[in-house]
């Protein structure tokens, strides 16, 4: 018996998991069948998805243990969405695609501490947009442009995202190295300028995803903090422009034929780049205060346009000739919040509330003046191709928001936005209003979580109406819906509804012109 | 043939012992505590006259000549004590100490299925005048009277996310309770939050916004209800028989659950059968002060001499119970005496959608916070540096659902004239269900 015994448990290597599976699947109490993923009930479901972390389990947890030092932090989202209208021509764009992006986006982040005052930050992404492998389209091809479109090919420029290295003392703090810093309170850009964009997703892009789409650049940035106020040096020697939606992409605007692909334009070499010659680097500095309710900063950023102005220098074989430069700008800015209490209402009893500002004047932004403009190229001007004369404008952007805190997990926000440009006249196209005095955009936006599904279940709305002058007065609006919901604290589910509505046929309308472009997404996102 | 049959007869002997160690050995079906010791408790015409030397039953006492709402006798007042004077007292102790310390939360939510959410981070209070005296005596409504910082690790999604609250005395014409500054990793930017509404509860939290923010005992209607005796408050399932816990030192300990006592090792005044002597009282909230307050009543058992809320239940408009906090508590600044009492574990359960949280308080330093970290730690823009106070964390949460905390006992024989009860009949199967097998059980 012994004898059997010994010759069973040396066959342990194939008894053991026997006894396992056996076990789990019939004596266990209770069973694993009853109570988790195979269980068809909603209830297994949730009990075993708030667990379901096996990258923060299987390589988070041993890196984490293998080296104390050292945090490891990781992400991976799948975003998709799909247009909602028939293949059909818009402007010079075959728009005859069912999937609009379809985006898998990962990232980690590892966080080295040398010692309690030094740390080093190094973090990596890498997207993938298969929407050009995937479906027959004509009307995409941005990937044969610029691979970029389709992933992430350069390690240094893209993938490597951030490195640097950080020495922190109580009232000093240094980054030096390849980061992001963002100024300013606002949902939205006003004076979160430091970094330029990566604006594939056009006027899709959501100040949610910034952290993802802001372009990280080398720079050293130095904070000392006194009491309540701060006081921020950034010297910036590796400039990046924006990176607007490549050709052939999703979102590159319908009314618009790149000058590359115009044959009535001559393009005089490439856009070049400001060199890395000291006087060509970027200096900001930023100022905070905290006084009571009030928060507030001044900041002022020595920078170049993030995107380059259109100079016609002279006829080429009979064509304009196309120059691209980068200029320099001046921006001067204020952020402010304030919180408070309004009175008590009936019904809605005291509420909650904030009131934020953010305002930005920047100086020597540069407009067509058609004006100037010699007649035989002003069809070309009129598309906004050909800039033949240029003249120096001040502009300003801003906003205000009111943010209120309803009964029934209820949020309200506010937001009207400006766009204007000073001594703007007829004959000028160009600068943050295009080629209006102003633009208004009085967003509102409601959120509001559902208490019976332990505020899991997240919906919001919001509607961006776009108005205008003195010459394009009504151009569209924008609506978007979200369903979100948290399966666990580490995946995170989102539907998504947006709709651009307004006069289709219309180059100038900002969200008009893309009338057809409606789409309904998920994201799907796993944080580890 | 024979050596197939072998194996098979093999796995299923293994399956079988398994199966009655599993069963029998380890896990005795017997109850997991023992029961009530008889009836633990009195409604006041009970009393007897030396239980009544202690208390006062007027609930119309002198007011303050200069804050009209305050008692006129002086915090922290003398025997014999008004039901509304031991809430005064009993303001000591909100879920946050009123004294400058920092410790380390584990914060855990458990819904009806199992579906867990565990939150790490480090908690920072700074008081410059601690204690309900330097909030009722010394600053003026509106004026500041603490700092709370929060630092987070995890979950991964929240690494980093960090909150100051800047704590502000309140009355009827000041009614902001705090300033709230918000550091989003995914954002960086800082940013001013509007207050969360009193009777909110955050995702997947069972308690509220009051809850953890303390009540302010002038806003209320205060009453006696009568004396109980508690024997238990937190309890661990019989899955747990450990829990690591934070020394102030900075180094970890693992402690048996069945060791950790009520009100901790250092409290004086256990009886002789392990039990606390509380007094309960009713609090109803005063229309000038709170009207269309989300709670109809609110019910507290205050240990008898401190008057640490050890329980605490509240009562919708129309009388129904939907929550429940109970707390395990220990002496953890003697050098204030009594009032140096703070939660270890704060459990709460709120019965409507069946949710608990609990909420460790783990490793707690006091501090006497440096000027220059008052000036850093606690300013708003500081929050950008991304920098943790500490190092250290909490390892104190279990490790699987079942290992969660029992839910709270409904005690329903007590105080029935004050205390409406009514629960599906799906959960009170489950509740039986619980203690009989001594831990959660899931849908």
């Amino acid at each position: 018996m012994v004898r059997l015994l010994l010759c069973y448990l040396a066959r342990a290597e194939i008894l053991l998991p026997a006894v396992i599976v056996s076990y789990s699947l019939f004596f266990s109490s209770p069973p694993v069948w009853a109570g988790n993923i195979i269980s068809p009930t909603w209830s297994g479901f949730d009990r075993w998805i708030a667990d379901f972390d096996p990258l923060g389990h299987y390589v988070k947890a041993p890196i984490e243990r293998a080296f104390p030092n050292l945090s490891f932090k990781g992400s991976l989202k799948q975003w998709t969405d799909f247009n909602l209208h028939n293949s059909q021509s818009v402007g010079f764009i075959e728009k005859d695609w069912n999937a609009q992006m379809a985006q898998s986006f990962l990232e980690a982040e590892l966080r080295y501490k040398i010692n309690p005052k030094f740390e080093l930050v190094n973090t990596y992404n890498f997207i993938y947009d298969s929407v050009y492998n995937w479906q027959a389209s004509e009307g995409l091809f941005a990937e044969k442009v610029d691979r970029y479109a389709n992933y992430y090919d350069n390690f240094d420029k893209h993938i490597l995202r951030e490195l640097y290295l950080q020495y922190r003392s109580p009232d000093l703090q240094l980054k030096v190295g390849k980061q992001q810093v963002v100024w300013g309170k606002m949902d939205g850009q006003f004076i979160d300028i430091i970094n330029p964009m990566d604006r594939r997703e056009m006027l899709q892009l959501e100040p949610d995803e910034y952290e993802w789409r802001r372009i990280p650049t080398w720079m050293a940035n130095f904070t000392s903090f006194f009491g309540s106020q701060s006081l921020q040096l950034m010297w910036i020697w590796d400039f990046e422009p924006d990176r607007l939606p490549i050709y052939g992409s999703p979102w590159w605007p319908p009314f618009v034929v790149p000058p590359e692909f115009d044959p009535s334009l001559f393009i005089n070499g490439r856009t070049r780049k400001p060199s890395r010659d000291i006087k060509n680097h970027e200096w900001g500095i930023r100022y905070d205060l905290t006084k009571g309710a009030l928060t507030a900063s001044l900041i002022y950023f020595y920078a170049w346009n993030d995107n380059p102005t259109y100079f016609t220098s002279k006829l080429i074989a009979e064509k304009p000739s196309i120059r691209r430069e980068f200029t320099r700008v001046h921006h001067i800015g204020i952020t402010l919040d304030y919180g408070f209490e309004l009175p008590r209402l009936p019904l809605f009893g005291l509420i909650p509330a904030v009131f934020r500002f953010e305002g930005l004047l920047t100086r020597n932004s540069y407009f067509t003046d058609y004006n100037l403009t010699n007649p035989q190229k002003g069809a070309l001007a009129l598309r906004g191709l050909v800039s033949h004369d240029q003249v120096k404008r001040d502009t300003f952007r801003g906003a205000m928001a009111f943010e209120f805190s309803l009964p029934n997990n209820l949020t309200l926000i506010f937001q009207p936005s400006l766009f204007y440009n000073f001594n703007w006249h007829g004959g000028l196209s160009g600068g943050y209003a295009g080629s209006d005095q102003w633009e208004f955009l009085p967003i509102s936006y409601m959120a509001k979580s559902w208490g019976f599904t332990q505020q899991r279940l997240l919906t919001s709305f919001s509607i961006t109406p776009l108005l205008a002058g003195p010459r394009n007065t009504w151009q569209g609006f924008n609506t978007r819906a979200v369903i979100s919901y948290r399966f666990s604290q580490y995946i995170s589910g989102r539907v998504i509804w947006t709709a651009f509505t307004g006069q289709t046929d219309s180059p100038v309308d900002v969200f008009g012109q893309y009338d057809k472009w409606d789409n309904l997404g998920w994201e799907l996102s796993y944080e580890f | 043939m024979f050596r197939w049959l072998g194996r098979v007869l093999y796995i299923l002997m293994i399956n079988v012992a398994i199966c009655l160690v599993e069963n029998v050995l380890l896990f005795n079906p017997s109850p997991a505590y023992p029961l009530e010791k008889g009836k633990t408790w009195k409604y006041v015409n009970e009393l007897t006259e030396d239980d009544l030397k202690f208390i006062d039953l007027r609930t119309d006492t002198p007011r303050d000549k200069e804050i009209s709402y305050l008692p006129s006798e002086r915090y922290p007042f003398s025997s014999p004590y008004t039901a509304e004077e031991m809430g005064y007292r009993a303001m000591e102790f909100p879920f946050i100490p009123r004294w400058s310390a920092i410790y380390y939360e584990v914060y855990v939510n458990i819904n009806s299925n199992g579906n867990r959410n565990t939150d790490k981070g480090t908690f920072a209070g700074l008081y410059d005048e601690p204690g309900v005296e330097g909030q009722i005596y010394q600053t003026k409504p509106g004026e500041e009277y603490y700092r709370w910082y929060y630092y987070q690790f995890s979950p991964a999604e929240f690494q980093n996310r960090q909150m100051l609250f800047i704590g502000y005395r309140t009355d009827q014409s000041f009614t902001k309770k705090y300033d709230l500054f918000d550091y989003e990793p995914t954002l960086r930017k800082v940013r001013r939050q509007p207050q969360v509404r009193r009777e909110e509860r955050r995702p997947n939290t069972a308690f509220t916004e009051d809850d953890s923010l303390g009540r302010d005992a002038w806003e209320f209607a205060w009453k006696f209800i009568g004396t109980d005796t508690l024997y238990q408050t937190i309890r661990f399932p019989r899955t747990r028989k450990s829990i690591r816990l934070l020394k102030p030192d900075g180094s970890y300990s693992d402690i048996d659950t069945g060791t950790l006592k009520v009100m901790g090792e250092e409290y004086p005044y256990y009886t002789r059968e392990g039990g606390v002597q509380c007094y309960v009282v009713e609090a109803k909230p005063r229309k000038e002060w709170l009207p269309n307050y989300y709670c109809g009543k609110i019910i507290y058992w205050l240990e008898g001499h401190f008057f640490y809320p050890l329980r605490t239940e509240q009562y919708d408009q129309k009388g129904n119970l939907f929550f429940i906090e109970e707390r395990m508590a220990r002496l953890d600044n003697p050098g204030i005496g009594d009032k140096g009492y703070a939660p270890l574990i704060i459990l709460s359960w709120y019965l409507k959608e069946n949710l608990m949280s609990y909420d460790l308080q783990d490793g707690r330093q006091n501090k006497n916070w440096s000027k220059a970290e008052q000036k850093t730690i606690f300013t708003s823009e500081f929050m950008r540096r991304e920098q943790p106070p500490s190092l250290l964390q909490s390892y104190g949460e279990e490790k699987s659902p079942e290992e969660f905390y029992l839910r709270p006992l409904l005690y329903e024989e007590k105080f029935p004239e004050e205390r409406t009860i009514e629960i599906s009949e799906k959960l009170r199967e489950r509740i039986e269900a619980e203690e009989k097998v001594g831990h959660l059980i899931f849908d």
